[in-house]
C-alpha cells in the first residue's frame, strides 16, 4: 500500500522479540511470536505501529504485541499498551472501532452424540432467532431512547433484570458485564440512533455464534473446574457494540485529532490521536467508551438468551436439563483502568487492549469466586473450519503484559484473496463435508471468511502458552456456525 | 470514460482508490464506490432523494463526513443511493443531493457491510489535472 519502513528487531528467546527504543520512542517494543510468524508479521507495517505506540506520552512498561498481531488503524491489532493515569493518554485507536468486541463461552449438559442428529435444526433455529442480516432485528425488542441509556449504564445487568438470563451469568463476565464510569450523555445522538435498532443483533464480518464440543483437554483438573469435559457441547458467541461503538470511535477520533493539536502531542500517525487521561476529552472518551462496552455486554447477554431458547425449542426440554451456563465472557477491544505493579509499586494504569484479551492470574480479586484459584478463563476463537481454545491467565502475564494475551487467529489473506480462493466452490458444502454446518446472511461474507483466510489459531496459542503468558486448558471443535 | 474508482487489497478491510476530473467528481465517485462495496449499484433505483449540507474543518474530513452520511442513512433508515450530485463544494463545506431507494430484502442482496469510513492514509491530491484519493473502509 505504501513504502515499508524497516523496524529493528532483536530476538530475546524463541517466543519474544524486542524492538529497541530509538528516536522518539519512550520505551521498547515487545512482540510475542515464533521464528516463522515473525517473518509474516514483518510483511505489513504492524511492527512500525508497535514502535509508534511507544512514542506516546506516559506509556508504561513496553509497547506490546501478541502473536496474532496485524496491521490496524494507528495501533496494531493484537496490541497492548498501558499508560500512567497522570502523565499518560487514552486513544480511541488503541481500543478500535468495535468497542468491547468480545467472546462468550457457554457450556451445556449435552454431549456431542446428543446433538449429532439435530445440528441442522439447531443452526436453522439459531439463524431464525438471532438477527444477523441487514436491518434485521427482533420484533419483540423495541427500545426507547431512555431505555437505551439504561443499557449503556448497566450493561449485561440491564438484560438480566428483564429476564434475559440469570444472576449467575453476571458473575462469570469480565467486569461483571458492566464497565464503571459509563455516561450516556457522552454518546452522540447519532451513535444512539445507530445502536437502538441493533441491540441483540450479531452483525457482519467475523462475528458468529458457534456450536461446538470439547475436542481435546490438556488440563483435566482446570477443565473440570470450568465445568467442561471431553465431548461436552459448548456455544461461543463473538460480537460487539455494533454501529453504536463504531460511531463512538468515529466521533472521538475527530475530538482527539483536535485534542492532540491542543495538548501538543506529537503523532507519528494521525490515527494514534489521543488526549491526556486527566483531560476533559480523555474523560469524556472513557465515559462514552464504557457506555459502548456496556451495550456490547448487553448484546452478548441477549444473544446468549436466544441461544438458550433455540436449544430449548429444538430439544423440547427446559433449561434445567440443557444447563447452558456461562463459562466466561471476555472483552478484546477495550481500555480499562486497572491496578498493576509498575517497578515494584502498585499503581492505577489505563491498559489499552486492541485485539488482545485480559489474562489475570490465579488469586486476582477481580476473578469470580469459583475461578479464583484457577486464573481467568481466556477464550480464543479460531476460524469457522478449525478450532478454538480455552486458556487461563497466569502470573507471568501479570508481570510481563499487564495481564494480557492474544485474542484470535488474525487474518492472513485479504478479503479479495479469500474470495478468489473460494471462487466457484461452495464454502458451506465444503465445511459440511467436514461435519460443520454453516449459515450466513451473505455468500460474500462466507467466502471472505473461509478458514484459509486466517492464521492457524493453534500456532498463535502455542506461542502464548510457551511464553507463559497463558496456559492451554482445552480445544473446541465447531459443529455448527451462524455468521452475520 | 476513465475509471471512476478501483478496489485495492487490504488484509482485514477494503480499500478503494477514487479518481475524478474535478474535486466534485471525486466526491461523487467516492460515494459510488461506497455503495459498490455494499451491492451492485444497478440494483438501486432512483425513487427518492436526500439533500445534504455538511461542514468540516478540512477537505479530507469533509470527504469522511460525506461518506459517513450514507453509512448513517443506510444503518438507521435502510437508504441506498446510486446517483449523486454535488452542487457546491469548498474546502470546508458541501451541498449535495443523492437519489436512491430503501433497502428491500431479496431485491438488494448485500455483499458486505461497511462499519466505518477511516482516516487511514487519507489524502486528497491533484496530479496532472486529475484528482485522486484512497479510502479504507472498516468492515
Amino acid at each position: 500500500m505504501s513504502e515499508k519502513i524497516p523496524v529493528k528487531l532483536q530476538k530475546i528467546d524463541a517466543w519474544r522479540w524486542l524492538i529497541p527504543r530509538e528516536g522518539n520512542m519512550k520505551t521498547d517494543g515487545l512482540v510475542y511470536a515464533d521464528e516463522k510468524m515473525i517473518k509474516d508479521i514483518q510483511k505489513d507495517q504492524s511492527l512500525l505501529q508497535v514502535a509508534n505506540v511507544a512514542t506516546l506520552p506516559g506509556i508504561l512498561g513496553k509497547s506490546t504485541a501478541m502473536p496474532d498481531i496485524h496491521w490496524g488503524y494507528g495501533f496494531p491489532i493484537g496490541g497492548v499498551a498501558a499508560f500512567d493515569m497522570d502523565t499518560g493518554v487514552v486513544s480511541p485507536g488503541g481500543v478500535g472501532y468495535d468497542i468491547n468486541c468480545g467472546v462468550r463461552l457457554m457450556r451445556s449438559g449435552l454431549s456431542r452424540k446428543d446433538i449429532q442428529n439435530k445440528i441442522h435444526q439447531l443452526v436453522d433455529t439459531l439463524f431464525r432467532n438471532i438477527p444477523s442480516g441487514v436491518g434485521s432485528h427482533r420484533k419483540d425488542l423495541k427500545l426507547s431512547y431512555q431505555e437505551l441509556d439504561r443499557v449503556l449504564e448497566e450493561g449485561a445487568q440491564w438484560a438480566i433484570k428483564r429476564g434475559y438470563g440469570s444472576a449467575e451469568d453476571r458473575e462469570h463476565l469480565e467486569a461483571c458485564g458492566c464497565i464503571d464510569g459509563a455516561d450516556p450523555k457522552m454518546v452522540s445522538d447519532r451513535a444512539k440512533e445507530r445502536g437502538r435498532a441493533q441491540l441483540g443483533t450479531l452483525g457482519s464480518g467475523n462475528h458468529f455464534v458457534e456450536i461446538g464440543y470439547v475436542e481435546e483437554v490438556y488440563d483435566v483438573k482446570a477443565a473440570q473446574k470450568l465445568g467442561l469435559e471431553k465431548d461436552g457441547v459448548t456455544v461461543l458467541v463473538h460480537t460487539g457494540s455494533r454501529g453504536l461503538g463504531h460511531q463512538v470511535c468515529d466521533d472521538f477520533i475527530r475530538v482527539m485529532l483536535e485534542a492532540s493539536r491542543r495538548y501538543e502531542i506529537e503523532l507519528p500517525d494521525k490515527q494514534l490521536c489521543c488526549a491526556p487521561l486527566d483531560s476533559p476529552e480523555g474523560k469524556k472518551y472513557l465515559a462514552a467508551m464504557a457506555s459502548a462496552a456496556n451495550f456490547a455486554f448487553a448484546n452478548r447477554q441477549l444473544i446468549s438468551h436466544w441461544t438458550r431458547e433455540s436449544f430449548e425449542q429444538v430439544f423440547k426440554v427446559g433449561p434445567k436439563v440443557l444447563q447452558l451456563e456461562v463459562v466466561y465472557d471476555v472483552c478484546h477491544n477495550i481500555a480499562k483502568i486497572e491496578t498493576h505493579d509498575v517497578q515494584g509499586e502498585k499503581k492505577k494504569v489505563c491498559v489499552h487492549r486492541k485485539g488482545a484479551t485480559r489474562a489475570f492470574p490465579p488469586g486476582h480479586p477481580e476473578l469470580p469466586f469459583d475461578y479464583r484459584e484457577l486464573g481467568q478463563p481466556v477464550l480464543i476463537p479460531g476460524d469457522m473450519g478449525r478450532y478454538s481454545y480455552v486458556l487461563l491467565g497466569t502470573e507471568k502475564a501479570y508481570q510481563e503484559t499487564f495481564g494480557s494475551t492474544c485474542h484470535g487467529a488474525g487474518r492472513l489473506m485479504s478479503r479479495h484473496e479469500a474470495k478468489r480462493k473460494a471462487q466457484g466452490k461452495s464454502i458451506s458444502k465444503q465445511l459440511e463435508s467436514k461435519g460443520i454446518i454453516v449459515r450466513g446472511a451473505s455468500r460474500e461474507t462466507l467466502d471472505e471468511e473461509i478458514p484459509e483466510a486466517y492464521k492457524d489459531v493453534s500456532d498463535v496459542v502455542q506461542v502464548v502458552h510457551e511464553a507463559g503468558i497463558s496456559k492451554k486448558v482445552l480445544r473446541l471443535k465447531p459443529l455448527g456456525v451462524i455468521k452475520g | 470514460m476513465r475509471k471512476k474508482f478501483r478496489f485495492i487489497d487490504h488484509t482485514a478491510d477494503i480499500g478503494v482508490v477514487v479518481y475524478g476530473k474535478t474535486l466534485t467528481e471525486l466526491f461523487q465517485n467516492a460515494a459510488e464506490s461506497f455503495f459498490s462495496v455494499l451491492l451492485k449499484l444497478k440494483n438501486i433505483h432512483e425513487k427518492e432523494s436526500r439533500s445534504f449540507s455538511l461542514d468540516a474543518p478540512g477537505l479530507e474530513e469533509l470527504l469522511v463526513s460525506w461518506l459517513n452520511e450514507f453509512l448513517y442513512l443506510f444503518e438507521t433508515q435502510g437508504l441506498l443511493f446510486s446517483r449523486f450530485e454535488i452542487k457546491n463544494l469548498s474546502k470546508e463545506h458541501l451541498e449535495a443531493t443523492a437519489w436512491g431507494e430503501k433497502y428491500v430484502e431479496g431485491k438488494h442482496p448485500i455483499k458486505r457491510v461497511i462499519k466505518a469510513v477511516t482516516f487511514h492514509q487519507l489524502k486528497i491530491a491533484e496530479k496532472n489535472g486529475r484528482w485522486q484519493t484512497q479510502i479504507i473502509f472498516d468492515l
